[in-house]
């Protein structure tokens, strides 16, 4: 039976499933990586990606058109970034519990509003595969990086992107300092509120992003708490790669792996009991985040809100 | 106990801390450790305290050579250090800090600790509440809580880091009668690192003095005073005279300004800071000083009155838009609002730049880094670290992120904490900024530097401002008056 997983046909089939199912956690994790290299501790990642994932899908299924629908969850997600930044920075609430909030607001949202305009599971056509030309061919390699949609790759290429920003750009050099000492930042000349403002607002379109990546691009579906969780894994992927991009990269495509092998474990019919081959997961995650963690430094001023004066 | 140093060496990169230093330490003495900044005092005596291991050489207590791993293995050894910035937990009270280092138990017996704790507070007079909260306490009164708990976990030698910066004349006098007493009374070492000659030359019965890492000579003191300064520099620096200077127009005008704190309320002040003028604010710490220039520089908002920038109203202006309109503010807490510990000096000054491209010109950025390096005499390199700079070099670091040309220069202690010969350079800057018509508005605990450097005084006093005093004609006995609130 481990046999037949050990054929290349599965191992390529691993490969592919790894790559793509990667997506949602590389937007959401790397959003979530600007608002804590800020200092914010966004736990409502997953209920942003739900509001999303729902806008995506109802515009998407009504318009006909994936484009309005994607457009549609990055309005909802900055909407939902926006919320998150006004309660944290103006409000100075404590953010571990106001992402809850903001999770719990965004579970309850999207059933309601699941319940209310669609009342039962539908599906759309999602975003096709793009053959990149050429690259496609190359044999085994072109199966597993070069055909997927547009999401895929587009979550792929802000992995550098997100790193570029963070390390070579103004913007980036603000986002650090206000995320280690908010106080002589200000001193510096940076805008605290305005940072943390941009890095949550970024956050929450590519929490949407990666709520539509699922409703319309892999999953093509919507049902009641389509992310299952995977929103946190997401934060905790922020920390497992030690809040570098190319970090959470390397979670991402660990942890999504591992999830595609257990798919196939079950597909193939491989004689362990399901439940455990859906945990593994979960558990390698953690296992990884003990083992992994405590060797490097979180943002020294991450979950602290700024206020100004004495 | 006899404690001695033997051939220490600690290297930072290329920096050589500490290179080959060899000392030694005698019961009932008080040691003054004497250097510039920089010079490797603080590295020296962290690595004495178990905070840091040295590279090479040996700590030998007693004749037997040992090794920390920490500094609590250290206090268990008798060795305890109180370091430049307090190592307490803020968000806890005094007593669970107490206990936190001592109390192995489960359960833990306050009754019993807080008598203990009391006992202690009150043998060498200390004033600390063991109910307070730590983030209450000024840095006067977490020193004596250090104190009092490096002593109750037995230490025989103790070290204090530059102990007398920031905290008030009255508690630098308790604290001098309590060392006086562990040295003498009851047979204790104490290490006191210091830029102060004059506490050293009071305090000390005998003194060391390193140099870029290196033992230059011990010498007991009282000596005079050249011969100190002689050791620490390597020669007398010569000291500049103040220049005179014609004031210009009127920069900065206070109307009936008050500001008011859940701690202090600052009532009704008036004030006028001309071009090319310094003005220095006297008074004890917590009377209203900082304050006044936090409201200056737009970080709080006064009650009531005017703020007046060159004849314009910016009383409602933000601390940004004051920036932009050139006006700087100096915090005296350098690591905590003034510098980004984990940023490199290069990241800092591209911060600091007036105006921001999208990206980052890093080559560009490296060149006026290698520059400010260069003039501000800063020794590190472009990609250190801020807390890996000694304390007067951050300060210097602080300085060159300073825009030109500024209209006011608010400043929080400015010197606090720098050797004689940087606190020179520093007002040397300073003046430099004068002549090109910059408002200097600056508080001090330290009168001589108040009355030298400045044009003319004010002393606040419980949030009160004194008249104001011609620099030229006053005192320290007079200043010390107005301190005390007395007309
Ligand atoms: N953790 C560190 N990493 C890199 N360099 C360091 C570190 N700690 C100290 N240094 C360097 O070692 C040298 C000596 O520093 P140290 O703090 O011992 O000086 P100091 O005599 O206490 O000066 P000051 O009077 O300014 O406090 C300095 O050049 C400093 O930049
Ligand atoms: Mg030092």
């Amino acid at each position: 039976m481990i046999t037949e997983l050990l054929s290349l046909n599965v191992l390529i089939g691993i490969a592919t499933s790894g790559i793509r199912l990667a997506t949602p956690y590389l937007y959401a994790a790397i959003g979530e990586t600007f608002g804590q290299r800020s200092g914010v501790l966004n736990l409502g990642v997953d209920g942003m990606m739900l509001l999303g994932a729902y806008a995506g899908f109802y515009v998407a299924f009504t318009t006909g058109n994936l484009w309005f629908g994607l457009l549609a969850a990055i309005i909802v997600g900055a909407v939902m970034g926006l919320a998150m930044a006004f309660i944290s920075v103006n409000l100075q609430a404590e953010q571990g519990i106001s992402g809850i909030g903001i999770y719990l607001f965004g579970l309850g949202m999207s059933d309601l509003l699941f319940q209310k305009t669609l009342g039962t599971v539908e599906t759309v056509k999602g975003f096709r595969s793009i053959s990149v030309p050429y690259l496609s061919d190359i044999p085994i390699i072109g199966e597993i990086f070069f055909q997927h949609n547009i999401l895929v790759y587009g979550a792929f290429a802000l992995v550098p992107l997100a790193w570029f920003v963070l390390n070579k750009t103004t913007l980036g050099l603000k986002i650090r300092a206000v995320g280690e000492n908010t106080q002589a930042a200000d001193s510096l000349g940076v805008s605290v509120s305005g940072v943390r403002y941009f890095t949550l607002t970024l956050g929450g379109i590519l929490s949407g992003i990666a709520g539509a990546s699922l409703s319309i691009a892999l999953l093509n579906v919507f049902q009641v708490n389509l992310t299952n969780g995977l929103g946190f894994i997401a934060v905790a992927l922020v920390y497992f790669g030690s809040w570098r991009p190319g970090g959470v990269l390397f979670g991402s495509l660990i942890f999504s792996l591992v999830n595609a092998l257990q798919v196939w474990v079950q597909v193939l019919g491989i004689d362990i009991p399901s439940d455990i081959a859906v945990m593994m997961p979960y558990v390698l995650t953690i296992l990884v985040l003990v083992f992994t963690v405590q060797r490097t430094r979180p943002p020294s001023a991450l979950t602290k809100p700024f206020e100004r004066g004495e | 106990m006899q404690v001695e140093l033997q051939d220490i060496h600690k290297f930072f990169g290329p920096v050589k801390a500490n290179a080959g230093i060899s000392l030694q330490f005698e019961g009932s003495k008080v040691y003054g450790l004497l250097g510039e900044n920089g010079a490797g005092k603080s590295t020296l005596m962290k690595i004495l305290s178990g905070y840091q291991p040295a590279d090479r050489g040996q700590i030998i207590l007693d004749s037997k050579p040992t090794y920390f791993v920490s500094p609590a293995n250290a206090l268990t050894q008798g060795i305890g250090m109180v370091y430049q910035d307090p190592l307490d937990i803020p968000p806890l009270r005094v007593i669970d800090n107490y206990l936190l280092a001592k109390d192995k138990k489960l359960i833990l017996n306050y009754q019993a600790a807080k008598k203990e704790m009391k006992d202690l507070l009150s043998k060498y007079n200390f004033d600390v509440d063991p109910d307070y909260l730590i983030e209450s306490l000024s840095l006067g009164q977490r020193q004596q809580l250090e104190l009092v708990r490096l002593l109750s976990g037995g230490a025989e030698l103790l070290i204090l880091d530059e102990p007398t910066t920031g905290i008030s004349a009255e508690q630098k006098e308790v604290l001098f009668d309590s060392i006086r007493r562990l040295a003498y009374d009851e047979g204790k070492t104490v290490i006191l690192v210091s830029h102060k000659l004059d506490e050293v030359q009071e305090l000390c019965d005998y003194a060391y003095v390193l140099r870029q890492g290196k033992l230059v000579g011990g010498i007991k003191v009282p000596c005079p005073n050249e011969r100190l300064v002689e050791m620490m520099f390597g020669q007398i620096p010569v000291r500049e005279v103040r220049p005179d200077h014609e004031l210009g127009k009127t920069v900065l005008e206070l109307k009936n300004l008050s500001i008011e704190t859940p701690r202090l309320t600052v009532q009704n002040i008036n004030l006028e800071v001309k071009s090319g003028e310094v003005f220095g604010l006297a008074g004890l710490e917590g009377s209203g000083q900082k304050l006044l220039l936090q409201a200056c520089a737009g970080l709080l908002r006064p009650s009531q009155g005017n703020l007046l920038l060159q004849d314009e109203e910016i009383t409602n202006w933000s601390y940004h838009h004051r920036q932009q309109a050139g006006v700087a503010y100096l915090a005296a807490g350098r690591l905590e609002e003034g510098l980004v510990a984990g940023l490199s000096i290069t990241e800092h000054i591209v911060l600091a730049q007036p105006k921001h491209d999208f990206l980052v010109d890093w080559r560009a950025a490296r060149d006026i880094t290698t520059e400010r390096i260069k003039t501000y005499q800063i020794v590190g390199r472009p990609d250190s670290t801020a807390d890996q700079l000694s304390g007067g070099n951050q300060q210097r670091l602080l300085f060159s992120l300073l825009n030109s040309p500024l209209k006011l220069l608010l400043l929080e202690h400015p010197t606090r904490g720098l050797d004689i010969r940087s606190t020179d350079w520093i007002w040397g800057l300073l003046n430099e900024r004068r002549k090109d018509g910059t408002a200097i508005l600056f508080m001090s605990a330290d009168l001589d530097e108040v009355i030298e450097r400045s044009d003319r005084i004010a002393v606040l006093s419980g949030g009160v401002m004194s008249r104001i005093v011609n620099a030229k004609e006053t005192t320290v006995d007079e200043l010390g008056h107005l301190i005390g609130g007395q007309a």
